[in-house]
């Protein structure tokens, strides 16, 4: 399981990939208004994110607005995930 | 045609000729061609290997920004290439926006394949799950007049216009009858094309109308056209605000015609051009003696040249014997959906400039295009009208009339 402070690294890095932003530029406390992402560029974020976890993020995702949304949202999917698969192998 | 006098008062260009106007006219009249071996895509089992890129020393990145560059395909880079420059160059001031008295019309036939060729040998090649939410407002046709129109505030009637190889033509005569109706104040007008992606150069393989060698219209040793790459536009004002403003005048636009030939999807019918010939000149009012240049379409197929030369002399007369005519995709290559655009940019010059540019590769005159072709090297002449050509897949007629400005 990852720790949230790699969840919350590679989050960050991946918004900077996907929007060619500098490198260590996004925060936390960044808004997704604040780093002028619009609606596509939100739907990009959520491909790269998931290519980044290998997974499929849930409808909710859409509604991510800040940083610690989408950091927030991973850590819970990826606890969830972990859960589960660790309830199939029991 | 009744209204306003048009005039052209910036213009633009990037092709394998250069990055911008000036390169591609001294180029043209240097006699210096831009067709070489292609660079994009391996070339085997292609039956041809040459092609008019655009010089490896385009670098997209240093005209755009990263994130707008996830939106542009580079047709559209392309397009904004050489808009950027026309409206340089004609000194208008739309910092403020353009506003909607200007309008933008561009003509491309494959809109953004490159990217689009891409997605899908993703898709079904590689087996990708998706593609990016940009693709579609990325590939489509109109994202060149719509990258346009977003950055100088244009929001007046803006389109795109695809008809084949003659798309950009039309565009700049819509663009023209639009200033001189007085629907719009000002139109920035051309085309763009980038149709050097490995699927569709297989394409154009199995159509067998692509040269092995070079592109060599009008003369007995043509056999076959040379795809080209770029973007060119012109900025079109009413003669009367151009005048207001001190602006450059390069050339007025005086016609336009068009026709379909009802005929057939690949070859052409000389009685079709030669009546968008005759409605061009009609539009200018202008009868066939006051012509003396032509900006011919001269794909350097076995079929186009003679059917050309057949369409001038029935529209022309006896004129056909004199007019001084040259081909200069001999030069830029074809340009599909832009090669009206950087024809009549060629087509401009040649007025201002009184040089009639050369065909380049000719080699033994033929008799079925018994033409007085300006064969290898430019040729200075008193040139006062100068018509240009695009005759298109699937019949599709186009012809401007451009009159040197004094």
């Amino acid at each position: 399981m990852l720790e949230p402070a790699d969840i919350a690294e590679r989050v960050l890095r991946g918004i900077e990939r996907a929007q060619h932003l500098p490198p260590r530029s996004v925060t936390l406390d960044d808004t997704f208004e604040e780093l002028g992402i619009e609606s596509f560029d939100a739907i990009y974020i959520l491909f790269v994110l998931e290519d980044e976890f290998g997974v499929d993020l849930p409808e909710e995702a859409k509604e991510y607005r800040t940083v610690r949304d989408a950091v927030d949202g991973m850590r819970r999917l990826l606890e969830a995930n972990e859960t589960s698969s660790a309830g199939r192998e029991a | 045609m009744n209204g306003r006098r048009v005039v052209v008062t910036g213009l633009g260009t990037i092709s394998a000729l250069g990055l911008d106007a000036r390169s591609f006219w001294t180029a043209l009249i240097d006699g210096r061609g831009g067709i070489r071996p292609l660079r994009a895509t391996p070339t085997e089992p292609l039956r041809f290997t040459n092609g008019a890129e655009v010089s490896a020393s385009f670098s997209p990145s240093e005209h755009f920004e990263a994130r707008r560059l996830d939106l542009l395909d580079r047709f559209a880079q392309f397009a904004l290439m050489a808009a950027r420059e026309a409206v340089a160059s004609s000194g208008l001031d739309w910092a403020g926006g353009a506003g909607p008295r200007v309008g933008v019309v561009t003509g491309s036939c494959l809109g953004g394949q490159d990217t689009e060729d891409q997605g899908f040998a993703d898709l079904y090649g590689a087996g990708v799950r998706r593609f990016a939410p940009h693709f579609i407002p990325k590939i489509m046709a109109s994202a060149g007049t719509s990258q346009i129109s977003m950055e100088w505030g244009i929001e007046g009637p803006s389109f795109t216009i695809t008809t084949a190889c003659a798309s950009s033509g039309h565009a700049i005569g819509l663009a023209f009858q639009m200033v001189r109706s007085g629907i719009l104040e000002a139109a920035l007008a051309g085309g763009s094309e980038a149709p050097f992606s490995n699927g569709h150069l297989r394409a154009w393989d199995a159509l067998r109308v692509v040269s092995p060698g070079t592109c060599r219209p009008f003369c007995r040793e043509r056999d076959g056209m040379i795809l080209g790459e770029g973007g060119a536009m012109l900025v079109l004002e009413p003669l009367e605000a151009a005048r207001r403003r001190n602006a450059p005048i390069i050339a007025e636009i005086v016609g336009f015609g068009m026709s379909a030939d009802a005929h057939h999807p690949t070859q052409p019918w000389p009685p079709g051009a030669a009546r968008a010939i005759a409605a061009c000149l009609a539009d200018a009012k202008l009868a066939p003696d006051s012509v003396g240049h032509v900006n011919a379409h001269g794909t350097a197929t076995p079929s186009n040249d003679p059917a050309e030369a057949q369409a001038l002399r029935l529209a022309l007369g006896e004129v056909a014997d004199r007019v001084s005519v040259t081909s200069t995709k001999s030069a830029h290559g074809h340009l599909l959906g832009a090669a009206g655009a950087v024809e009549a940019v060629a087509t401009v010059l040649s007025l201002l400039h009184q040089v009639a540019p050369p065909t380049l590769n000719f080699g033994t005159a033929d008799p079925s295009c018994d033409l007085n072709v300006v064969a290898n090297e430019s040729r200075p002449a008193r040139i006062d009208v100068a018509l240009c050509n695009s005759f298109a897949f699937g019949g599709l007629n186009a012809v401007l009339a451009f009159r040197r400005f004094d």
